[in-house]
């Protein structure tokens, strides 16, 4: 048996070819990362996969023997300042994007490695993550003033 | 709710032999890249039995300033500075950061949909190096019109000859997945023009006469109305054939222009 690491803890990779987003869901139970499209063109799905964002719809679990894996529920766990960020900021309405944007989200600001994001940075970093809610002003402005408190800016 | 289609298995073979036996064993299985076309593929139309990852393979992870693996990243072919230009300008222009992690340029060439490396690969004239599953013993070389759609060859990797100065730019609807409307790539070497030109609906080619205009000193005003007159464009939901030719003469026109001027 293979395994991943999924928000810290070591997890048994499935045999099949169900993809990363299936087996999160429905084998861990973590059901925070969602499957808005199933086709690769809204990253709602997207999860971090060794430090990047990858569409957890569109890539086979078994592939990643020894991933280390971030859903959403590993950025709660550790209260990740963009979760509260979106809150302050109404970023969210009907909630379907939000796992994903937070995701990508916060693998921007790791690439930014402590320096403040800046907004066209943080609008490419979300160019894959589709929002039919708010429009992504709120959004932007929820991932910048986050960068800003973990760059102390 | 969404189908649930899945391989059995995904076979995961160490080297390139392995690979290549799996693949003439089991004639129905696919190759996988990132899956950003095949998964979402098995999701509408059902999934084959077994899908082959090299994932465990050295050879197709191999990126230098000529060769570009089947199994490279384009996130990883944006962010290095040995490939040509038009190599890195059209993978960093495919969907977004999460698109990019996982899509190869495998399957970009093989995939098609719509191919925007293998425009640019076409365009720093590129050859595929693989197996045909027909003959698993033996290495060759395709060209990449040969790998297009291709089900039947293992790609292991891309080869280009002489460093080129290439540029590459595309016409879309949004920046990161939108429908493209066309892509566009040119390189040239001390003795060689290459246009070549790709988007929905058409495989990437190259358009010989506005090349041979653009060898012989044409204006880049010419050679762009002959690379023009020379796609192969069609019309679509997303924009006509008439509008297509009008972006191919615009952005050839400016990659050359970009180019002479050294830029
Ligand atoms: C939101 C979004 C936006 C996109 N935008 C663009 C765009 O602008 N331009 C563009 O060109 N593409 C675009 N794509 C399409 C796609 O992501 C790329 O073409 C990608 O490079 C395909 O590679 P992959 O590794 O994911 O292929 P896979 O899905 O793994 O494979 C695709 C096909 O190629 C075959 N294949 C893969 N590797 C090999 C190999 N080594 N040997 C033989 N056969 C192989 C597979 O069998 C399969 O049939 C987009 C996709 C999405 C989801
Ligand atoms: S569900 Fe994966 S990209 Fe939309
Ligand atoms: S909040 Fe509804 S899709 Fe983004």
């Amino acid at each position: 048996m293979t395994t991943a690491e999924v928000n810290g803890r070591p997890r048994d990779l499935p045999e099949d070819g169900r993809c990363l987003a299936d087996w999160i869901r429905d084998d861990l139970g973590l059901t925070g990362t969602k499957i808005p499209c199933g086709s690769g063109h809204c990253g709602g799905c997207s999860v971090l996969l060794d430090g990047r964002p990858v569409l957890s719809c569109s890539t086979p679990a078994v592939v990643h023997e020894d991933g280390r894996i971030t859903t959403v529920e590993g950025l709660a766990a550790r209260q990740d300042p963009l979760l509260r960020s979106f809150v302050e900021h109404g970023a969210a309405q009907c909630g379907y994007c939000t796992a994903g944007m937070l995701v990508a989200a916060r693998a921007y600001l790791d690439e930014c490695g402590g320096a403040a994001p800046d907004e066209a940075g943080a609008r490419r970093a979300l160019s894959g993550n589709v929002c039919r809610c708010t429009g992504y002003t709120a959004i932007v402005a929820a991932v910048l003033a986050a960068g800003r408190e973990c760059s102390g800016a | 709710m969404l189908s649930r289609a899945a391989p059995r298995r995904v076979l995961r073979p160490r080297s390139v032999e392995e690979a290549a036996a799996v693949l003439a064993d089991l004639p129905a299985a696919e190759v996988l890249g990132g899956g950003t076309v095949a998964l979402p593929d098995w999701r509408r139309r059902g999934a084959p039995e077994f899908a082959v990852h090299l994932g465990a393979v050295v050879e197709p992870r191999r990126l230098g300033s000529r060769e570009c693996g089947a199994l490279v990243t384009l996130d990883e072919l944006t962010r290095d500075a040995r490939v040509p230009t038009a190599l890195r300008q059209a993978a960093a222009s495919v969907g977004g950061p999460a698109v990019r992690a996982m899509a190869t340029v495998g399957g970009n060439v093989v995939a098609v949909r719509p191919g925007c490396v293998a425009v640019a690969l076409l365009a720093v004239g590129a050859v595929g190096e693989g197996r045909d599953r027909g003959a698993p013993g033996e290495s060759a070389t395709f060209s990449l019109d040969d790998l297009f759609d291709s089900t039947d060859r293992l790609l292991l990797s891309t080869h280009w000859q002489s460093t080129t100065e290439s540029a590459f730019a595309k016409l879309a609807v949004r920046s990161a997945g939108g429908p493209n409307v066309v892509s566009v790539a040119i390189g040239r070497t001390a003795d060689t023009r290459a246009i070549a030109i790709g988007g929905p609906g058409t495989r990437p080619h190259r358009v010989a006469a506005a090349e041979s205009d653009w060898g012989e000193g044409a204006s880049a005003a010419d050679v762009a109305r002959a690379a023009a007159v020379g796609a192969l464009v069609a019309d679509d939901v997303t924009a006509t054939a008439r509008y297509r030719r009008a972006a191919v003469e615009t952005l050839v026109r400016r990659l050359i222009t970009t180019i002479e001027e050294g830029g």
